[in-house]
């Protein structure tokens, strides 16, 4: 333990800390699951800068804990449930509709979520990161996927989540 | 600059929820899970030592010769698991840190193939180092000088027992290589992923 460790460890929390909750509410429905697996974010972020050798930025360090962690997390908690929607399943791909509509539902949020949760590794990781704001080539450096790959599987990810938008606001 | 997607409008309008999480709570929570580690090898080498002393007793309390060296085999083949669990236990750990801020895709082909080498080598560091042992103590205890039961029946004893136990460790080992056949499909299929 050192001291730059801490404080390494201190700025990325504040930094990121946000944004780790997002990840950790896109992981974990469950809110006391959900608070547990926010502070093993916290510990393996902590215990992780004791290792980071500043070969990727600091921001792409901080996601692929967070998302590591997550990961763990989602393969031990739903290792029984693997009722999965593949993007491979997507068959039917709309061109991204107008959302708005569907934003202003109060439910929206809980619903985005709700879906994000139901894809399977890396889309989930992938789709979240792209909502953090990330573009594909950082979103290809913490999954560890080409750029290329990463937009197209965005662009999938998308028309999947605007058809189930525009699904629940037509019926 | 382009117009924001609406769904990341959305997902950035997200209220945190109240959270906090000081330095030295995220100090204390680290070493309890450390010690829950320890915690679960204790009990590993908790069960291992009883095993050492059960076994090691009957070997000196016996007066049969080959139920003694099948009891001294069963006491080296557990100091030679304690040990290769230590020694995984050590480089789990290590590798574990290491890896944090790898990518998800090296992260996860790590996990898996770790568990590949566990399941797939079950046989050379789990089972395999108990089985001489066994075969020894139970011809030693079925054939022991002092019995009085006739052949046939301590051939009976022997086979029984020694067929229940090779029926275990068999079906134990065919769910091992379905497991590990089921990682390696991982494995390939996340390999084909990252050369997309």
């Amino acid at each position: 333990m050192s001291a730059g460790q801490d404080e390494r460890y201190a700025a990325a929390a504040a930094e990121y800390g946000q944004a780790l909750q997002r990840l950790a509410h896109a992981a974990e429905a469950n809110p006391e699951r959900r608070r547990d697996l926010l502070q093993d974010m916290h510990v393996a972020l902590w215990r992780s800068f004791a290792a980071f050798d500043g070969r990727c930025s600091e921001r792409t360090w901080v996601y692929r804990v967070a998302n590591n962690v997550a990961a763990t997390h989602i393969g031990k908690e739903s290792r029984a449930n693997r009722a999965k929607v593949s993007l491979d399943q997507i068959t039917d791909l709309p061109a991204p509709q107008n959302l708005s509509e569907a934003i202003e539902e109060s439910d929206a949020l809980e619903r985005l979520r709700a879906l994000i949760r139901a894809l399977p590794a890396p889309d989930r990781q992938i789709i979240t990161l792209y909502l953090e704001g990330l573009d594909a080539a950082a979103i290809g450096e913490i999954v560890g996927l080409s750029s290329g790959a990463i937009a197209t599987r965005i662009s999938r990810l998308k028309s999947h989540l605007a058809q189930h938008f525009q699904e629940r606001t037509h019926v | 600059m382009s117009e924001r997607d609406p769904l990341q409008s959305l997902w950035m309008k997200q209220k945190p929820e109240p959270f906090a999480m000081s330095l030295d709570e995220v100090h204390t929570r680290a070493v309890r899970l450390q010690q829950r580690v320890q915690t679960r090898n204790r009990g590993e080498y908790l069960a291992a030592i009883l095993v050492i002393g059960v076994f090691a007793y009957t070997a000196i309390q016996t007066p049969a010769p080959l139920a003694q060296l099948g009891a001294v085999l069963i006491v080296l083949g557990t100091i030679y698991v304690v040990w290769q669990l230590h020694r995984l236990g050590r480089a789990a750990t290590k590798a574990e840190t290491e890896a944090a801020g790898a990518s998800w895709s090296d992260f996860y082909r790590a996990q898996l193939v770790k568990q590949h080498a566990a399941v797939s080598s079950v046989w050379s560091w789990y089972l395999g180092p108990l089985v001489p042992g066994f075969i020894v103590f139970v011809a030693g205890v079925a054939f022991a000088p002092a019995g009085h039961a006739p052949l046939f029946a301590r051939i009976a004893i022997f086979a029984v027992t020694i067929g229940i136990a090779a029926a275990a460790f068999l079906g134990i080992a065919a769910l091992n290589r379905a497991a590990a056949r089921a990682l390696q499909r991982e494995i390939d299929s996340l390999d084909a992923l990252t050369r997309t």
